[in-house]
């Protein structure tokens, strides 16, 4: 269960200038690769307004859905089956007065739109994974602010069983400092600590349980950086939302450690928007003229 | 008035002369001539010393009242009451007699659709700014001249023009009023309910927790315009004096005795449509043994302004990117929650700190842009503490004390030297180009003894009582027989006959009975004697006609009231409460003012320049300001430039 250890000891209250920095803790190949190659694409808009980040980005994830359409599809089949579809459609328009044959055309117009649901499921199928690994990589760059240098914050620690977290103390590398003393909040069996992030970097402090250390990495930057607000114990959706983040061992009595970076709106001129909505509305309309020009039957 | 007068002609060179000036204007609300010179004496003001010896430093007449809505509109327009039409703090609608803030008036819509209990507006409302006149930056705006005005009072709503200017003294909180703070306890001995400047509302802690709830601005699409509610947690450490509040999104840790920053707060109008935001601050007074937390007044989110609150309207927002959340709220400092017991000395004295770091904050900003034109600063912490400190160093107010002395004896003076500070940076970047102008509004001096103006008028008569009026105090709205009612005093230096065509229950004929009842009035007032320390409370009493021209006259209170030092108008006096007991002691921590006989209480006026007008006056400053860019002053300025003959 030792996770880290510290040379300087720790008196359980306000502890400042820890003159150790952790090490970061180690990821998956995998998750190193696909966290590498985002951070790589968004290096040269590290100190820019993120909206330009996000409009890039946006694109290029517009762009490749319609080309994951146009070579994952049988492109032929649908236009196919579409020129079908308008052909019953003028069927129904030319004889509104045959019952038989409205009938006939509407249940094939059914019958098609069908086809081409299944014929869209391929590529749509082969998006999902990537793109659902897209967005937790862009939720995570996108949803919070890092701290900038001078800001408080909140560490929690939470704690499986009552009672545990009486003993818990927490120890801080230089620059970080508590600003408070710790608050327990036995009922919801958390203990919050105020922090004040004094210059900029990444910064492991650790919550000290028992003589264990259980860190949790505080991004302190004005620029563009993957912020992971919890470190939890494993679960599936962990890999989803927090793929760089180090799970806590099962056996720990603690729940999570949080840090509370503050929520992030994008400024699109006068509007301010979550960053989803923005994504969706740039990936869509790059995917629209993508399509035309790649002449993409959807 | 037409806002294009004609440039007076320049040659050449003096065109070119203009084209590069620039003026710098500090309006620093309530410096005292007297506490000026006492302070440089003592060397504490090196900067406004050097600025005394090189330039001038003179008095400035003030207004008339000198009330700061007054005072800063004489500056503004260049112009008496009469012609901007501010008389007082408060004025009265004579069709109702109701009393209303005079400098601004945010209106409803005009038209709206009632479904159940939702209202839809069919028309916008709006703010109201209730001052008249062209703002002497309008004219400067007219002939090309760009300036920013900070934080000039009674400009809320900021008055049109392609300026940057900020609103100051005048704009309200999100609720709508100067300033409505949220105070929550546990103390059994806490009164739940409202106060003058706020609501106290008693909570209990149950399991170290807190659960409360902070009321928003009017939700106006719903009938009444019920308060928007939002509800707040507060975990309390079991036995440190810390705790964590979480309100909304945010989550703030405070020891006992500290300040958040600020909050920004999303308060819900029409679910999923319409919303508001406002700012505040929180402040946890104490945690143990009983809880105790201050939430200021919700000011106007700079970011998203539910209100006008700029010119051109991007400003604020322009402000706020530059220099994150600031106090938009007209008088910020909440001098109302010292008063309600809610803020100690030295907790108001922190808040106050803040307000004054967010002006300096501010202008500090412009002033590192600041090249040619016009920028215009006013800062309100000499006035607000100079109300606030004055009985730390008053031996004969009643609320001295030498433990206060010794606390707090020095504060204004450290307020002083802040201002001085700031002079510092601003003689720092003067060039021989810009004209540096430093005006107050007013001075200031003790408030030991009020004086109940309608308690005066009912022992003189001029007052009638209904039969069926209640125990004292009385109203002027509930209690008052005003079919034998002649006369009565509303707002802090305002008398008004009770005239037949003008109030809605008038007694006195216009004319020769208006006129002698107004002589009589005023002997009677001048001749009071106040038994206990054998002064005449009142010093002077002014009729409006005499003191005042323009097209507002008629809107004139009939007599302004001149109170003697150390004498103001009675608390309760001012919104139209009265009492048998005419003269008393004011025992409140509002123990300096200003709002008494104008001759008491000058302004100070220093510049870079010479100062040669013999007798200077709060209306020469627009003219001055003109002048200094070779504007001719426009006709109804009343006003003519200090630098010249």
């Amino acid at each position: 269960m030792p996770e880290l250890s510290y040379t300087t000891a720790n008196d359980g209250s306000i502890v400042e200038g820890y003159p150790h920095r952790a090490h970061a803790p180690q990821r998956s190949a995998f998750l190193t690769l696909i966290s590498g190659a985002f951070d790589l694409f968004f290096r040269p808009f590290r100190a820019a307004n993120p909206a330009y980040a996000l409009v890039a980005i946006s694109f290029v994830v517009g762009v490749a859905a319609m080309l994951v359409f146009r070579y994952a599809s049988n492109q032929r089949a649908m236009r196919r089956i579409k020129n079908r579809i308008h052909a019953h459609i003028l069927e129904v328009r030319l004889f509104p007065d045959q019952l038989g044959v409205v009938s006939r055309a509407y249940a094939r117009v059914v019958r098609y739109t069908f086809l081409y649901l299944v014929y869209t499921l391929q590529p749509l199928l082969i998006l999902l994974l990537p793109m659902l690994i897209v967005l937790a990589q862009l939720n995570l760059r996108f949803s919070r602010l890092p701290l900038r240098p001078g800001d408080s914050f909140i560490l929690k620690a939470k704690f499986t069983h009552p009672g545990t977290d009486a003993a818990a103390s927490l120890r801080l590398p230089l620059g970080l400092a508590l600003t408070a003393p710790p608050l327990h909040i036995p009922i919801l069996r958390e203990v919050d600590w105020r922090i004040r992030a004094n210059t900029e970097g990444s910064f492991w402090p650790a919550v000290m349980v028992a003589g264990n250390a259980f860190t949790k990495r505080v991004v302190v930057s004005s620029d563009l950086a993957a912020l992971y607000v919890k470190r939890e114990r494993r679960s599936w959706l962990n890999w989803f939302s927090a793929p760089g983040e180090r799970t806590l061992p099962a056996a720990t009595p603690l729940r999570a450690i949080e840090v509370n970076y503050a929520r992030r709106a994008i400024h699109a001129g006068p509007f301010e928007i979550e960053w989803w909505v923005f994504f969706l509305i740039v990936a869509f309309a790059s995917g629209l003229v993508a399509k035309v020009i790649l002449r993409v039957e959807l | 008035m037409s806002l294009t007068a004609p440039c007076v002609a320049l040659d050449g060179c003096s065109q070119r002369h203009a084209e590069n000036r620039s003026v710098l204007v500090l309006g620093i609300d309530g410096m005292d001539p007297d506490l000026l010179r006492q302070y440089m004496q003592k060397g504490h003001m090196p900067n406004f010393q050097r600025l005394a010896t090189s330039g001038s430093f003179r008095e400035l007449r003030t207004s008339i009242p000198p009330q700061s809505p007054v005072a800063w509109s004489n500056v503004i327009t260049g112009m008496n009451p009469g012609g901007h039409g501010l008389f007082d703090f408060i004025h009265r609608d004579p069709r109702t007699m109701l009393p209303y803030f005079s400098m601004a008036r945010v209106q409803g819509p005009s038209h709206s659709l009632r479904l159940s209990d939702w209202v839809i507006p069919l028309a916008g409302g709006k703010a109201i700014n209730l001052r008249h006149g062209a703002a002497f930056w309008q004219i400067l705006d007219a002939h090309g001249v760009p300036s920013t005005v900070f934080h000039m009072p009674a400009n809320f709503p900021p008055v049109d023009c392609s300026s940057r200017t900020l609103a100051g003294m005048g704009t309200p909180d999100m609720a709508g009023t100067y300033g409505t703070f949220s105070f929550y306890t546990s103390d059994p001995a806490e009164q739940a309910g409202d106060v003058a400047g706020g609501h106290i509302y008693t909570v209990e802690v149950e399991n170290n927790r807190v659960a409360a709830t902070l009321f928003g601005p009017p939700d106006t699409f719903r009938e009444g315009a019920p308060q928007v509610p939002i509800s707040f947690t507060v975990w309390l450490d079991p036995s440190k004096p810390v705790a964590r509040i979480d309100l909304q999104d945010h989550q703030v840790i405070l020891q006992e005795g500290e300040w958040s920053h600020w909050l920004q707060l999303r308060f819900s109008l029409l679910p999923g449509l319409e919303s508001a935001t406002g700012i505040c601050k929180i402040y946890l007074k104490q945690a143990r043994p009983s809880f105790k937390l201050y939430i200021s007044p919700i000011n106007i989110d700079p970011s998203q302004p539910a209100l006008p609150l700029s010119t051109p309207s991007s400003y604020v927002r322009d402000l706020w990117r530059r220099a994150g959340f600031f106090y938009t709220q007209g008088i910020a400092e909440d001098t109302q929650a010292r008063m309600d017991g809610v803020l100690s000395d030295g907790e108001f004295l922190e808040q106050s700190r803040m307000v004054m770091d967010d002006q300096f904050r501010l202008f500090d900003l412009e002033l590192a842009r600041f090249r040619s034109g016009l920028l215009f600063g006013y800062f309100s912490s000499v006035d607000q503490n100079s109300h606030m400190f004055w009985r730390t160093f008053d031996k004969n107010s009643p609320s001295y004390s030498p433990e206060l002395a010794a606390n707090y004896g020095d504060t204004l003076e450290g307020f002083y030297q802040q201002m001085d500070h700031m002079l510092g940076k601003v003689l720092a970047r003067l060039n021989d180009n810009t004209t540096l102008i430093i005006c107050s509004d007013h001075g200031f001096g003790p408030f030991e003894r009020s004086v109940d103006l309608d308690g005066w008028l009912l022992e003189n008569g001029y007052i009638a009582l209904r039969p069926n009026a209640g125990e004292q105090p009385w109203n002027l709205f509930e209690d008052v027989d005003w079919a034998n009612t002649r006369a009565y005093g509303l707002g802090l230096q305002a008398l008004y006959l009770n005239l037949m065509g003008r109030e809605r229950y008038g007694t006195v004929l216009p004319g020769a009975m208006a006129e002698a009842l107004k002589t009589e009035i005023c002997n009677k007032l001048l001749a009071m004697r106040d038994s206990e320390t054998g002064l005449a409370p009142i010093s002077r009493v002014d009729k409006a006609e005499d003191v005042y021209t323009g097209p507002y006259v008629s809107d004139a209170p009939d007599l302004i009231v001149g109170y003697n030092q150390p004498y103001r108008a009675g608390w309760d006096t001012v919104l139209g409460e009265f009492s048998s007991v005419v003269l008393k002691p004011n025992r409140r921590p509002w123990s300096g003012d200003h709002c008494i006989d104008h001759t008491l209480v000058p302004g100070v006026l220093l510049s870079n320049k010479r100062i040669v007008a013999r007798a200077p006056a709060l209306t020469d400053i627009a003219p001055t300001i003109l002048a200094e860019f070779g504007i001719a002053r426009p006709e109804d300025m009343v006003g003519r430039s200090v630098f010249k003959a």
